[in-house]
């Protein structure tokens, strides 16, 4: 099947900060694919430029279209939620179920509506009016009602509490998702996600630190837990991290064998939040 | 996982030549949606003229009980006066009209990225062209015909209350001049069609800063031009440009109004209204070349706001 997202050697500099660097990777259709990366690694830029958004230069091709030109075709199929607060503040809930429902082909007003049924918006309330997580929730239902073949979310849970961010995700999940539809997303809570990504995108400083399915992570790489006494034999076989967790301490290893590293102390896969934080801080 | 997907079923029966033709529902046209939404966020612009409607008809029940034409003898005059005081008394609405469509004109572009919502509104599937023209067809020709329907009823209205009120003071004579009315009516809308038009380089010019201008847009339509000109009579020692701007804000009729007929003020005919204003014909206002190439100076900053607003997210 042909990728959804196409991009080769993309290219954006703010004056002398790189914003993306050369970034190459590609994402087939189905996929939870996690964009993470410290704050400025370019994860905001390189989903701006999946949208339409923002100028770069290299080649990108998402859904078979150029973004820079065909923003309107692309919007059909692609929908969006950036960091929440984004409704304006003088829209109706009911207005903005008018809006959405005038100009996208692919919206299902009734799923909308009884999206909100369950939850406590009225139709005359304005966004002005609504906390953080209802102003969500809002966006979250005019987005499920959408018929699109790509979701993008960029830090879609900031600032919203426990409740709403495991809300919002279970819906993601349950509701919207599957086979034919494909998300993308950057978010700092990566612990919350780890369980629904099926890949991840490590980016740091503009570039792709590491690109990979979540399955392969477990052939990959290898988290072992070893009292201090053996702390130099493991050193011998070249963690690429390590840190000291309750006087053990874990190191990550790159493209060993489970059975080389058993012997030394607790083998296991890493998580994706310990991952990033070992790819990104190298011994 | 359930995913399960009513209505939206794409209809095969419409589609059947194009099997790639996207599901399209049955929904009024996007333009008429953009024109909706624009009038959610400035409500001024309706809001405002019916205020002014209100406040005049308050004005007209409440306010003076009659004319002083006792210096008008002949009862056509008098007539002709009270046609002409009714349609001139609605001038402030379109005063509202300039102010409300200014600044509507240089808030259009801006506050969707000053509150950051371009970042829902461009996830939508619609182009930058029919937003930035949806938005200039607002300002340009329909709240300024809007504000002209308003004023109509609002004219026709105070005339009533008027002739009521004569009425029942038994004043003398029936107050009312259809033909003077109607012709004034006419000059009136011919007015606000040609100042409209002659103000769009003016409007184009608010927009294009609206989608530039990263903070403060009045400033930014104020100081160039301002420098630019002072720049020119210092270095130059001209006012060529101090001319052009002032030419264009003064009005389409400053300068190619027709030439009125003759006034003259003695007793005898200062009450000739009737024939004054059956006498004036507006139309020759779209001879004027200026009025044609301020529309084709508007085309091109509307072509270069469509740019602007292609490339701008909410930074």
């Amino acid at each position: 099947m042909t990728a959804v997202i196409e991009a080769r050697g993309l290219r954006k500099f703010y004056g002398s900060n790189r914003a993306l660097d050369d970034v190459t990777f590609s994402v087939a259709p189905g996929r939870i694919v996690g964009m993470i990366g410290a704050n400025g690694a370019g994860k905001t830029t390189a989903l701006k430029a999946i949208l339409g958004l923002t100028s770069f230069q290299g080649d990108l091709t998402v859904l078979g279209r150029n973004p820079r030109t065909q923003r309107d075709e692309l919007m059909r199929d692609v929908c969006f939620i950036a960091d929440v607060a984004v409704l304006s503040r003088w829209l109706k809930v009911s207005q903005a179920l008018d809006y959405v429902a005038g100009v996208h082909p692919r919206f299902n007003r009734a799923r909308a509506e009884e999206f909100l049924r369950k939850t406590d918006l009225k139709m005359n309330s304005r966004v002005r009016e609504l906390s953080k997580g209802m102003v969500t929730q809002l966006h979250l239902a005019l987005i499920l009602a959408i018929d699109a073949r790509l979701l993008v979310l960029d830090e879609p849970t900031l600032g919203l509490d426990l409740l709403y961010r495991r809300q919002f995700y279970d819906t993601l999940l349950n509701d919207y998702f599957n086979k034919e539809r494909t998300i993308l997303l950057t978010t700092h809570q990566v612990e919350e996600i780890e369980h629904l990504l099926t890949d991840v995108l490590f980016l740091r400083q503009g570039r792709v630190m590491m690109s990979l399915p979540v399955d392969d992570i477990a052939q990959q790489y290898m988290q072992l837990t070893v009292d201090p006494a053996q702390v130099p034999r493991a050193r011998a076989l070249q963690p690429f991290y390590e840190r000291e967790i309750f006087g053990r301490v874990a190191m990550f290893f790159e493209g060993h064998r489970a059975e080389e590293l058993e012997a030394l102390g607790d083998v296991r896969t890493p998580s994706i939040a310990d991952l990033f934080v070992a790819k990104m801080q190298p011994a | 996982m359930n995913t399960i997907e009513p209505v939206t079923e794409p209809n095969t029966v419409d589609t059947a030549g194009e099997p790639a033709a996207p599901a399209i529902n049955a929904r009024p046209p996007v333009l008429r949606t953009l024109l909706r939404r624009e009038l959610w966020e400035h409500r001024a612009l309706w809001i405002a003229p019916l205020a002014v409607a209100g406040l005049l008809l308050l004005l007209a029940i409440i306010g003076m009980r009659n004319f002083n034409s006792s210096g008008i003898a002949l009862p056509e005059q008098r007539r002709a006066l009270f046609a002409v005081i009714m349609a001139y008394a609605v001038v402030p609405q379109f005063l509202v009209l300039g102010i409300v469509t200014w600044m509507y004109a240089g808030d259009c572009l801006y506050a969707e990225r000053k509150d950051r919502s371009i970042l829902f509104w461009k996830s939508m599937p619609v182009s930058d062209t029919l937003t930035v023209l949806s938005k200039l067809l607002l300002v340009v020709v329909l709240v300024p015909l809007g504000v002209y329907v308003v004023s109509l009823v609002t004219t026709l209205l105070m005339s009533g209350i008027y002739l009521v009120r004569a009425w029942q003071d038994h004043a003398g004579g029936f107050f009312w001049d259809g033909g003077t009315w109607l012709r004034i009516q006419w000059i009136t809308l011919v007015s606000v069609v040609a100042g409209s038009l002659w103000y769009a380089p003016i409007t184009a010019f608010l927009m294009l800063v609206s989608a530039w201008a990263r903070r403060s847009v009045q400033l930014w339509v104020f100081l160039p031009p301002i420098i630019l000109a002072v720049g020119e009579s210092f270095a130059l020692g001209s006012h060529h440009l101090r001319d052009i701007l002032f030419y264009r804000l003064g009005g389409v009729f400053t300068h190619s109004m027709v030439a009125l007929p003759p006034v003259r003020t003695d007793a005898d005919t200062r009450g000739a209204l009737n024939l004054l204003f059956a006498n004036i014909d507006p139309s020759p206002v779209f001879a004027n070349v200026d009025l044609w190439l301020g529309l084709v100076v508007a085309a091109v900053l509307i072509v270069a706001t469509i740019r602007i607003r292609q490339y701008r997210d909410d930074t």
